[in-house]
Order: structure tokens, then C-alpha cells, then sequence
């Protein structure tokens, strides 16, 4: 599209078509070749016309399918990411059915420290205790760094209003 | 006579050139005024189109931004709750522990002891873990609240989502 409109040209007035006429040699003729080149300049504009039509319809065409391949690509971004999370949540159930089991463990181990009869048995628990608790332990970091690490994945923090 | 005629004809023909002259720069003139009225219209579909496409494409991202940071921090709270009911069951485990140590034997205190101190230590280590957790969601909550007003901001589309999220959050 050129930014440099065309201009309108102002009527001929009589008086001018009069002074114009009485020059024998120019007048007629100069006319005429006027007339031919506005004709000339006004086919030319409506091929411009129709050229920026279609131009047009070509970026309207070009902006549309872009903005779609852009959405596409953020809802593909998206499902990966809520892939992520639905995985991370089904490994933090699966770990809590470990950790329910390793706390089991140190509450019958409690128990049966608080009941022991000799101070091997009250070792023995502890021991039991000591590592379940360590594993615990362990599990409860690992899964609280990967939800560190998704909460900070870009997805959440990128062009987020502070 | 001669001359006569001859300057007649000279002069209607000059009436016949200064009309189609004046044809041609009026269609001239229809034309530029078409050709600048299109080109007008042009630029404003273009700016429309591409003023839709980028809302479009803004809404597209706040969703899934939206979307994201909800699932994340549903992860996370269910985290945290499981993790607040193992704090609950370990400490319930020491109070046990400890409720014992004045009835045991001298070598049965020490294991006793030793192993409130291990539990006590995994306590206060998730414990940590949790509040650390507690604050990244709550910020995060915080973000998830401010992108939601982000939707008033994205058009007619924006504000229609807008709306069907309140709807959601007052059936809750």
C-alpha cells in the first residue's frame, strides 16, 4: 500500500478552455493528451485498487493464520505443562502412600519402644525409628524441590504482573 | 466563409476536446477518491484484524497462564495438606515418646531420647520444606488472583471468561 495519496484535479474552468483554444497548435492537442493521461492514471489506479485489495485480503489472511499458530502453540504449551503437573500430582499420591507407611512404621515402632522390656528391643526400634524417619525425610524433600521446581517453571513466572 | 467555417469547426471540436477533457478528470477524480476511500478502509482492516488476532493471542496465553498456576498450586496445596497430616502424626509419636521417659529404666531413656531427637529432627525438617512451600503458593495465589483481573482488561472474550470463572468460584 503507498502512502502517498493521489490528488484530485480541479475542473477546467471555461475561461481557461477558451485561452487554451486560441493557441491553434497546442490547444486541441493539449487537451486531449490531458485527457488521455487522466484516463491513463485512472486505470492505473484501479489496478492499485484491486492490487491492494488483494494485498489486503493476503495479510488479513497471513495476520489470522499466524495468531492461530501462535494460540495453537500456547495450548500445546499448556497441555505439556498441565501433563507435568497431573504426573508430578501422581507421584506425589504414590509418595504419600509411602510416607503412609513409613510413619506406620515409626508409630507401631513408638509403640513397641514404649513397651520394650529390655533396652536391645528399645535400641532395635530406635534404629527402625532413626531410619524411617531419615527416609521420610528424604522423600519429603524430593518432592517438595520438584514442586519448588514447577512453581518456578517459566510458565508461572514469565510475563507474570509483579 | 471559408475561414468562417474553419474556425467554427476548430472551435466545436475544442468544445468536443474540453469535454472529454473534463470527462476523463472527472473520472479521474471518482477514481482517486475511490482509490484513497480504499485504501482507507484497507488499513482499517488490517488494524482490526491484527487488534483481534493480538487480543486473541493475549487471552490464549492468560488461560493458559491461568490454567497452569491453578494446577500448580492445586499440586502444591494437596502437598501441603498431606505433608500438615504426617507433621500431626509424628508429633503425636513424640509426645508418646516423651509421655515414656519418665517411666523408663535409665538405658531405655537414652534410646527414647535419641530417637525423639530423630523425629524431632525429620519434624522440623518438613516443617521447613512445608512453610517454604506455603510461601512460594501463597505468592503464587497471589499472581493467580492478579492474572484473573488481567481478563477484564482482554475484550469482550476476556470479560465473558471473566465471568464464567466467578460463576465457577460462587458454585464452589
Amino acid at each position: 500500500m503507498n502512502d502517498t495519496a493521489p490528488r484530485a484535479v480541479a475542473p477546467l474552468a471555461a475561461s481557461e478552455v477558451v485561452l487554451r483554444l486560441l493557441n491553434p497548435f497546442t490547444g486541441i492537442a493539449g487537451l486531449m493528451t490531458e485527457a488521455l493521461n487522466l484516463s491513463h492514471e485512472a486505470s492505473s489506479l484501479e489496478l492499485a485498487v484491486k492490487t491492494t485489495r488483494r494485498e489486503t485480503n493476503v495479510r488479513v489472511v497471513g495476520v489470522r493464520l499466524a495468531a492461530k499458530v501462535a494460540i495453537a502453540t500456547l495450548r500445546q504449551r499448556a497441555l505439556r505443562n498441565l501433563q507435568r503437573i497431573r504426573q508430578l500430582q501422581v507421584n506425589i499420591r504414590a509418595n504419600r502412600q509411602q510416607q503412609q507407611n513409613l510413619i506406620r512404621l515409626i508409630s507401631r515402632a513408638t509403640i513397641r519402644m514404649v513397651n520394650a522390656t529390655t533396652s536391645e528391643e528399645a535400641a532395635a526400634m530406635r534404629e527402625v525409628i532413626a531410619s524411617a524417619a531419615e527416609l521420610l525425610r528424604r522423600d519429603a524433600e524430593g518432592v517438595a524441590t520438584r514442586l519448588r521446581r514447577l512453581l518456578a517453571m517459566p510458565a508461572l513466572t514469565e510475563g507474570r504482573p509483579a | 466563409m471559408i475561414q468562417i467555417i474553419g474556425t467554427l469547426v476548430y472551435f466545436g471540436l475544442g468544445t468536443i476536446a474540453a469535454l472529454f477533457n473534463a470527462s476523463q478528470r472527472n473520472r479521474f477524480n471518482e477514481t482517486v477518491s475511490y482509490h484513497n476511500k480504499t485504501v482507507e478502509i484497507c488499513k482499517q482492516r488490517i488494524a482490526t484484524v491484527t487488534r483481534r488476532a493480538s487480543g486473541s493471542v493475549a487471552l490464549a496465553q492468560a488461560k493458559a497462564e491461568y490454567r497452569t498456576a491453578i494446577s500448580a498450586g492445586n499440586a502444591a496445596w494437596e502437598f501441603m495438606n498431606s505433608t500438615r497430616e504426617e507433621l500431626n502424626q509424628i508429633w503425636s509419636g513424640i509426645m508418646t515418646l516423651q509421655a515414656r521417659i519418665l517411666s523408663a529404666n535409665s538405658s531405655q531413656r537414652y534410646e527414647i531420647i535419641a530417637a525423639i531427637k530423630e523425629l524431632r529432627s525429620t519434624h522440623a525438617a518438613i516443617r521447613v520444606n512445608l512453610y517454604d512451600l506455603k510461601d512460594r503458593v501463597r505468592q503464587l495465589n497471589h499472581q493467580t488472583a492478579l492474572l484473573k483481573q488481567r481478563f477484564v482488561q482482554l475484550g469482550e472474550a476476556g470479560i465473558t471468561y471473566y465471568r464464567h470463572l466467578q460463576g465457577r468460584q460462587c458454585q464452589k
